[in-house]
């Protein structure tokens, strides 16, 4: 049974109003309890220990004193926004994935707007190596850092032919050298 | 008899039997109840607009992550073990977005001279991952130019990147890391860095 807000009814018996009461104050107890500390709890009741958000079709309205997080779907994938105050431009906090695990070769995380940020090393690649980032964005910086050279001359490396989500490693050229290549790249 | 008001929110109430002079007790009670739950967090029921918005959310700590319905994302926090209470970010449940995201790591703290010749500043991304950030001034020859990564709490360096800073175009200096007994990598060896020059880094790890 459903919380009524409309009753007890001028016209109803008192055994009638004393059943629907009674639903009324189970049901707010339980929905209460969905999200929040339950009530009964003086300490606790009213703190939330999970924040729940049921996506939303439109991006809510705020005042000047107002902000606000909500959920809306992103090609059909709930994703977190936060909407300034005065209904300024909703900004998408989440991207739907990340990968943070053990293999350090490639991994990425995000920031808001959203961007993808893919971090990694590639070991001792040869020198024109193309590298193609997962997921699949668009590419806007790209950052290479040479890690434990073995050879004769100074070591440069560049990212070059940077395209959707690909770079080609560019070493000076040094034949015999060896060398890992750390990378940091963004992409939206 | 007029009741005794309850200490908590009573679901059981009003009793078959009772007198509406008791039970009027037990309403007042449980919406006075409800009225001081509901203003934690939220705009209290009687104001005169926003009603029902919440004012901040303080999230009690969860042992295990909450299970997310298709459709919907959960926010909480949890505790990760070397550090406190973190907060969470759990996308819907049924596919390969049901991934829990930790969205904040550690505590931060600005402006640091990390060591003579480094100004560094560190962050988080979501994961996990503390990255860091700053100047780094090569001061001597070839390789006693070392980069700090602090705090000390880096199990594994992800990435790194070196940029010359100023008006002259030069190489970037390659790196290594110094080994620690504890694992934690707390230093990088910068070799063939300009002395004389400053580079702009960036490096991420985790934790």
């Amino acid at each position: 049974m459903s919380f009524n807000p409309n009753i007890p009814q001028a016209t109803s018996k008192r055994v009638i109003s004393q059943r629907q009461i009674l639903s009324n104050f189970v049901e707010i107890f339980n929905s209460f309890a969905k999200n929040h500390s339950p009530l009964g709890n003086n300490d606790l009741q009213g703190k939330h220990n999970v924040l729940i958000l049921r996506s939303q079709t439109l991006d809510p309205a705020t005042t000047a004193t107002q902000t606000a997080l909500y959920n809306k779907s992103v090609a059909t994938i709930p994703n977190l926004f936060y909407r300034p105050n005065n209904s300024q431009t909703p900004i998408q906090m989440s991207y739907p994935s990340i990968n943070v695990g053990s293999t350090l070769t490639q991994q990425y995380s995000f920031v808001a707007g959203p961007f993808v940020v893919y971090m990694g090393i590639v070991l001792n690649p040869t020198n024109g190596q193309v590298v193609a980032l997962t997921p699949v964005t668009t590419l806007r910086y790209v950052g290479v850092c040479v890690r434990n050279f073995v050879g004769t001359v100074v070591s440069s490396v560049a990212a070059t032919n940077i395209a959707a989500n690909t770079f080609t490693i560019n070493f000076q050229a040094q034949i015999g050298s060896t060398r890992d290549v750390y990378y940091i790249a963004i992409g939206n | 008899m007029i009741p005794t008001p309850k200490d908590n929110y009573d679901s059981q109430v009003p009793n078959p039997n009772d007198f509406l002079a008791v039970s009027q007790g037990d309403f007042l009670s449980n919406f006075g109840q409800l009225y001081n739950a509901f203003v934690r967090n939220h705009i209290a029921l009687d104001a005169a607009s926003s009603a029902g918005n919440h004012t901040n959310v303080e999230l009690v700590q969860l042992p295990v992550a909450p299970h997310t319905n298709v459709g919907e994302i959960s926010l909480y926090s949890k505790n990760v073990v070397d550090q406190v209470s973190q907060f969470f970010l759990k996308f819907q449940g049924g596919n390969v977005q049901g991934q829990e995201v930790q969205m904040t790591n550690y505590q931060l703290y600005f402006n640091q001279i990390i060591q003579p010749g480094q100004f560094g500043l560190f962050s988080m991304l979501p994961g996990g991952l503390i990255i860091y950030f700053g100047v780094v001034f090569a001061s001597g020859t070839n390789p006693v130019n070392t980069l700090v990564l602090h705090p000390y709490i880096t199990k594994n360096l992800i990435c790194i990147n070196l940029c010359l800073s100023g008006t002259t175009p030069g190489i970037s200096p390659w790196v290594s890391i110094v080994p620690e007994a504890s694992g934690i990598i707390k230093k990088l060896t910068l070799h063939d860095a300009l002395p004389g020059f400053a580079y702009f880094y960036i490096a991420i790890g985790n934790t």
